[in-house]
């Protein structure tokens, strides 16, 4: 091969580079707000968290998607909805940064719960005993202890995998009737499917009862993407939370240009129910 | 001091006019790799100094002219206040330009100009207002300047070249691309 080839096979090969690397590139969901927390206490005394909350703004659906999705609804089994967002079709990851604004070193937490098109999940709208050693509910993922020094600050992130693994707890929870402890604390970020179980129910003495399957089995496809993150910031003393969500548009032309900017008919609308779960002792 | 002018003029006359190093004339490549740098005040402050590569294909209007156009790519950390933290993003560079070249034996001195598009891959300098909502392409303007050293082969030269550039766009955003370069003329 002679030298003016090579040098032409060379410039092709940097030109392709370059279009490679356009793919994938993250985009930046600033916090529309700063938390702040640790100051202001509830009627028993106990310090009221921040609380956050971001949609991520989608694209209306194609009337091509549209018709792709309902082809592919076709062979899902009965019960079985597909999402217009898959939970593979984005990467999301959270990045927070604390602030302690005292001069005494704190603690705090960061508790990560969120929404997907179809259900929205809040630990503090789910009751799993009426005992008194009913442990609290868990939220999708965080609520690790963090040691924040005296007039300084910490950053962290919740992963792509974390977030992942949230998408996926949550419509175990919702729709797959998991009960929050056993889906937070199962590994389910690769799985393929997963079976859907029969509603929680209650003893008499508002204990949970054991379920069993439905049959239905939901495949990875079937579970939607997480399009709401809710940050619950918990710290002990008076603390600012500043947090950024960093996508990845996997699929490719889901999210607007102008992100939180864009006009509302723009943007497919998102409405998910709120889930609950309360104390119903079997009759 | 008028002797050294003396010395220095005698030099030259017995050195007589240097016979230019052969060196192909026509359509060549370049390619590049170096650094770029963002300047003051604001996009520095945004942006840290980030690996830079780029091609270039031009032809030889005349031995002491040329027209060209380039592409190139720079990756950069962002430095913006937290969060995010650690983040990286990509400003990639087309242009046409012109050169105007000074052959002195072995080397040779070029200026160019041009103006072209620029593509930044996220929207992460959107936290410090460099880019609006949705913005990802801005116009861009750069003058430059450099030297080749013309090798054996008449074919290849090798050189260094620094290329200012702004983007009005991105709110100013102006920086320097300094590269090292291999050039090939067909």
């Amino acid at each position: 091969m002679n030298t003016t080839k090579l040098v032409s096979i060379g410039l092709v090969s940097m030109l392709g580079a370059f279009g490679a690397g356009c793919t994938n590139d993250p985009l930046y969901l600033p916090s529309p707000t700063t938390l702040e927390a640790g100051l202001e206490m509830d009627m028993e005394g106990n310090l009221l968290p921040g609380l956050g909350q971001l949609v991520i703004p989608v694209k209306r659906e194609t009337m091509e998607d549209a018709a792709d999705r309902a082809r592919r609804q076709a062979l899902m089994p009965a019960g079985v909805e597909l999402p217009y967002i898959q939970v593979d079709d984005l990467e999301i990851s959270i990045e927070w940064t604390i602030k302690n604004l005292t001069d005494k070193p704190g603690n705090a937490k960061v508790q990560l719960n969120g929404a997907n098109q179809f259900f929205r999940y809040d630990p503090a709208m789910v009751t799993l005993g009426m005992g008194r050693e009913t442990p609290p509910t868990p939220g999708l993922d965080g609520d690790i202890p963090l040691d924040i020094p005296a007039n300084g600050s910490l950053s962290g992130l919740f992963t792509e995998d974390n977030v992942r693994e949230a998408a996926i707890d949550l419509d175990q929870i919702t729709r797959g009737n998991f009960t929050p402890y056993k889906a937070t604390l199962t590994i389910g970020k690769n799985i393929k499917e997963y079976a859907q179980f029969e509603p929680l129910m209650f003893d008499m003495d508002g204990e949970p009862l054991p379920q069993a399957m439905t049959g239905v089995v939901f495949p990875r496809e079937a579970i939607p993407a997480l399009l709401e993150a809710d940050i619950v910031f918990k710290p002990d003393r008076h603390m600012t939370l500043e947090y950024t969500v960093r996508v990845r548009d996997i699929r490719g032309e889901m999210l607007p240009d102008k992100l939180l900017a864009a006009p509302m008919d723009e943007l497919e609308p998102f409405n998910p129910m709120a889930f609950m779960i309360t104390v119903m002792p079997a009759m | 001091m008028g002797r050294l002018a003396v010395v220095s003029c005698a030099l030259a006359m017995l050195c007589g006019v240097a016979a230019a190093r052969p060196a192909s004339s026509g359509w060549y490549a370049e390619g590049g790799l170096g650094a770029v740098n963002f300047l003051p005040p604001r996009s520095s402050d945004a942006a840290a100094v980030g690996p830079a590569v780029g091609v270039r294909l031009g032809y030889d209007l005349f031995s002491w002219f040329s027209i060209g156009v380039q592409v190139a790519a720079s990756s950069h950390e962002a430095t913006v206040p937290a969060p995010p933290e650690g983040e990286w993003f990509q400003l990639y560079r087309g242009a046409g330009d012109a050169r105007l070249t000074g052959r002195f034996d072995r080397l040779a001195l070029f200026a160019e100009g041009g103006g072209g598009i620029t593509m930044i891959s996220s929207n992460v300098l959107g936290k410090v207002m460099i880019t609006e909502p949705g913005e990802k392409y801005s116009i861009l303007f750069q003058v430059g300047a450099g030297f080749e050293y013309q090798l054996e082969n008449r074919h290849y030269s090798v050189g260094l070249g620094v290329d200012g550039f702004t983007a009005p766009q991105f709110e100013k955003m102006r920086g320097l691309d300094s590269r090292a370069f291999l050039r090939y003329t067909y």
